[in-house]
């Protein structure tokens, strides 16, 4: 029997178990808009801080909140974050990537200069001053993120963009008369998928763990969203009466990044 | 001609980095006197006499000459919270990050190299597969999380090490340089010196984490790039001992790469000292930045960004002239070109 594509992309390990624990987590995002055990903000009087297990399957916080209705719609917010991000830095951050190799001269430094400006800063601290100029809430989160992991997407795309724009099929399709959108898109853009794809998935990851750490300062996603990073923040103090509530969000926000690292670390050695 | 070229390359970058931090404070919607004074309210003249000391009534650009030259003595003026100067402030907060820092990035060094050197050389026994596992692992690992477990059984369950603050509220250091190892040190304090010791411990070791994972991959993998050169298998095949080859010929040659992703984790350590001093209550930039965004006080913030944007810079000066020191083919490379 011949052997497809996908399935020697999945005799790599890491891909295999990274995209078995991402798509669970992908599950767990899609039921939860259906169905949540309870309301994620519904307060249970005389409930607080219960342990695992009973009636609440994971417990409640120190409000009397069930946790495993709370970490469904988290899930929302991390995954959901993640994969908008990954994708808004796919089209902003390659696009302006073949832009800049295409175009070469001006345009190049220009767009260089001020990827490199972006990344004068730590990424965490430049999502945070982003935060501080605009203020906390979901799309502040979702657009200081975002800038942070534009600049590393652009240089991959641009440095390979430049390896193929020097190559003869591009001259070739400039002799034939193709215009700049079809070579760009139609030529260049094939060529950088690999890229591409390896750091669409390693922004995703960098954004859920950014979302959460802006979560936990107190200036991510605020309140009364259930975010991983606030819900671990609360924790803190909590931590002896009811270390569940460290414990359990906390690890799926690790399982989440660790199956996005290992789809992008696999991807990165099957397609290089 | 070189020194000419260093000195427009440092007032090009002191120029960038004033215009981030000048432009920060300007980007805020609306007016920033309001945003200072907050909801509640303020006659006109109040609101005039903020514009005025923050300068605001002026032009753009006499603004921003005027906000350079400021910067370029360290005056941020003063914070809206404390009413002290951010710079008085900033001083005693240094060296607390950098002391943090360079405990986390001496361990984290260490033991990385060491991780990556045994991953290298057993490639593919139980030891190789340890490390990468563990890189992985702290690769992938939420900080903040990783410090609360780390609070949780050191702290919680075994009461080994104190988790807030950097010394014990019964000492008295008088300040000397604001280290305090070295202040408790040079008055003679020794239980001080003990006690700062204890409290860095466990901040120092979370913040090592993720710089740990970054050394331990990197340089396992360059290690192994150089044990497969030919004239490593030329060293073997003449019989020196593998301890020389190891030393002599190997670690050398991936000396560079190693000591480039050192600097890496030094940017990293920045971002991590952000959520580890906020966890740990560790009175250090991370936290005064972090406050600060949280009480609006915009000068502070400025001089954050500032602060924040130098380190990174010279950090990654540093790096280079040290990759440059340990490697001949670098530093000709950049003279030939």
């Amino acid at each position: 029997m011949a052997v497809t594509a996908t399935q020697k992309l999945f005799r790599n390990k890491n891909v295999l178990y990274g995209t078995v624990l991402f798509a669970f987590f992908v599950l767990v995002f899609i039921v939860s808009f259906l169905w949540t055990p309870f309301a994620y903000n519904e307060v249970f009087d005389g409930m607080s801080l219960q342990p695992v297990g009973g009636k609440f399957f994971l417990g409640t916080d120190d409000l009397g909140r069930d946790l495993l209705s709370r970490l469904m719609v988290g899930a929302q917010f991390s995954l959901g974050i993640g994969l908008v991000v990954g994708g808004i830095a796919v089209v902003i951050g390659a696009g302006l990537g073949l832009f800049a190799a295409y175009y070469g001269k001006r345009v190049d430094q220009v767009l260089n200069q001020s990827m490199n400006a972006l990344q004068a800063m730590p990424s965490l601290l430049l999502a945070l001053f982003v935060v501080a100029i605009l203020g906390p809430s979901v799309t502040n989160t979702i657009i200081s993120v975002t800038l942070v992991s534009i600049p590393t997407m652009f240089r991959l795309v641009r440095s390979q963009a430049q390896v193929e724009m020097a190559k003869e099929y591009i001259q070739s399709a400039k002799a034939l008369g193709a215009g700049d959108a079809r070579i760009m898109l139609r030529h260049l853009l094939p060529n950088c998928v690999t890229p591409i794809l390896v750091q669409s998935a390693v922004c995703c990851s960098e954004a859920i763990l950014n979302t959460a750490a802006l979560g936990f300062l107190g200036l991510g996603i605020p309140a009364p969203f259930p975010e991983w990073g606030t819900m671990l923040a609360d924790s803190k103090n909590l931590m002896e009466t009811a270390p569940h509530l460290m414990w359990i969000p906390g690890l799926c926000l690790l399982l989440l990044i660790l199956s996005t690292q290992l789809i992008s670390d696999g991807l990165r050695d099957h397609l290089s | 001609m070189a020194i000419l070229k260093g000195l427009l390359k440092v007032t090009g970058y002191f120029l960038f980095i004033s215009l981030m931090s000048f432009s920060i404070i300007r980007l805020i919607p609306g007016d920033p006197a309001l945003h200072i004074i907050g909801e509640r309210g303020a006659s006109e003249e109040r609101v005039a006499e903020i514009r005025k000391n923050l300068g605001l009534d002026q032009p753009l650009p006499i603004q921003f000459l005027k906000f350079s030259a400021n910067a370029l003595v360290g005056n941020f003026g003063e914070s809206t919270v404390s009413k002290q100067p951010v710079l008085s402030e900033f001083k005693v907060l240094w060296p607390a990050t950098v002391e943090l820092a360079f405990v986390a990035l001496l361990w984290s060094s260490l033991v990385g190299l060491g991780l990556g050197m045994l991953a290298a050389v057993k490639r593919n026994s139980f030891w190789d597969y340890g490390a990468v596992s563990l890189s992985t692992l702290g690769f992938a690992m939420p900080i903040f999380w990783w410090g609360l477990i780390v609070i949780f059984f050191f702290s919680v369950k075994l009461g080994l090490f104190p988790v807030s603050g950097r010394i014990d509220v019964m000492f008295d250091i008088p300040y000397k340089t604001g280290f305090y190892f070295l202040d408790t040190l040079l008055s003679g304090q020794w239980d001080a010196f003990v006690s700062a010791c204890k409290y860095v411990v466990l901040p120092a070791f979370v913040l090592g984490t993720v710089p740990l994972a970054l050394i331990v991959r990197v340089s396992r993998a360059s290690i192994i790039d150089v044990a497969e050169e030919d004239y490593v298998r030329t060293a073997r095949s003449k019989g020196l001992p593998y301890k020389q080859i190891l030393f002599k010929h190997i670690f050398k040659n991936a000396l560079p790469q190693i000591l480039t992703s050192i600097g890496l984790a030094m940017g990293q350590l920045l971002t991590g000292a952000i959520l580890t001093e906020t966890l740990f209550s560790w009175p250090g930039m991370g936290r005064w930045i972090i406050k600060s965004i949280e009480a609006r006080d915009y000068p502070v913030v400025q001089a954050g960004v500032f602060y924040s944007m130098l380190i990174v810079i010279i950090v990654n000066w540093i790096t280079d002239e040290s990759v440059k020191i340990v490697s001949p083919k670098m530093r000709d490379q950049q003279r030939g070109g």
